[in-house]
């Protein structure tokens, strides 16, 4: 062999760990609960959730109106430590997998036909969507996604 | 051999197999999360995603189970941990050059893991050396 030699890398025994790891991740997929698809589309994958879904994308320029407005309810759908480290002005946190808890102390203050807007992370997230998804379900019929998420928003607060 | 390889090397090699399998678990069992932690990365392209996601979970674990219980095997699951940990250090690396601020998916997947940074990178240089010794003493009593 050239680079790795028999002695330091035996490549016969490197190959079967391989294989070995790849038949178990393909069984492990085929057979066993939590399967995901083979490929996904990853970029974008708010925007093509929220089209799924149905649901309305906001675009940074429609959330800024929104915010100087007020004629929505912001919830910022990641976890908590994120949200304190930044958020959208007036955004309340209501982290997807917290929402059991959480959103009861919100549920007083909104009628199912309020403006309300969604937002996690960015373009890579989807808990915007599962967020928006939950509240649909709740009644909520004025459901909103902002896809830039905070990432394209404090970018936006950078440059100006 | 002297104390050194006697000792500390097999208390390495055991800490290494422990801490990937341990790495695996969350990961296996929920490669959706762990496939969302990688595209979070934005090294890999799309289709590569999913697939990666799904076989690098029973890498770490086999790897680490051969690291523990099957001598012969040892120097192979030693050298191949050893390339894992320079990938994974080396795109931590590159999101901090990057200035992606993400969470690093090493053990869990969820908003709680850990974040990438210099922290992260120090732990993954201490795994590095160990890979280094325990697959140097794996060659030599093999």
């Amino acid at each position: 062999m050239m680079a790795c030699s028999q002695r330091f890398c035996p490549l016969h025994k490197i190959t079967l760990i391989l294989a070995v790891a790849a038949l178990i991740g393909v069984g492990r997929n085929l057979f066993l609960p939590n399967s995901i698809p083979w490929t996904q589309k990853w970029s974008d994958i708010a925007v093509s959730r929220a089209l799924e879904e149905g649901l309305t994308v906001f675009s940074l320029e429609e959330t800024r109106n929104a915010v100087e407005s007020g004629s929505h309810f912001l919830f910022d759908a990641r976890a908590t430590e994120e949200y304190d480290l930044g958020h959208i002005p007036t955004a309340m946190s209501l982290p997807i997998k917290d929402f059991d808890i959480v959103f009861d102390q919100f549920s007083a203050m909104l009628t199912p036909d309020f403006p309300v807007l969604v937002y996690c992370s960015g373009k890579e997230c989807d808990e915007s969507i599962d967020l928006a998804v939950r509240l649909r379900d709740l009644g909520h019929t004025n459901l909103v996604v902002y896809t830039g998420g905070y990432i394209e928003w404090s970018a936006a607060e950078v440059v100006e | 051999m002297n104390r050194v390889g006697f000792y500390i090397v097999p208390l390495l090699r055991l800490a290494l197999g422990v801490i990937f399998i341990a790495a695996s678990y969350h990961k296996l069992i929920d490669p959706a999360s762990f496939a969302k932690v990688i595209s979070q990365y934005q090294i890999l392209p799309d289709a590569a995603i999913n697939m990666v996601a799904l076989f690098l979970p029973p890498l770490e674990a086999l790897c680490g189970l051969l690291l523990l219980l099957w001598p012969r095997f040892r120097a192979s699951a030693a050298f191949l941990i050893l390339a894992m940990l320079i990938v994974f250090t080396a795109a931590i690396g590159y999101s901090m050059y990057r200035g992606i601020d993400i969470s690093c998916g090493c053990f869990s997947s969820g908003g709680a893991s850990m974040r990438v940074g210099w922290t992260k990178i120090a732990e993954n240089a201490a795994m590095i050396l160990a890979a280094i010794a325990v697959w140097i003493q794996a060659l030599r009593v093999r």
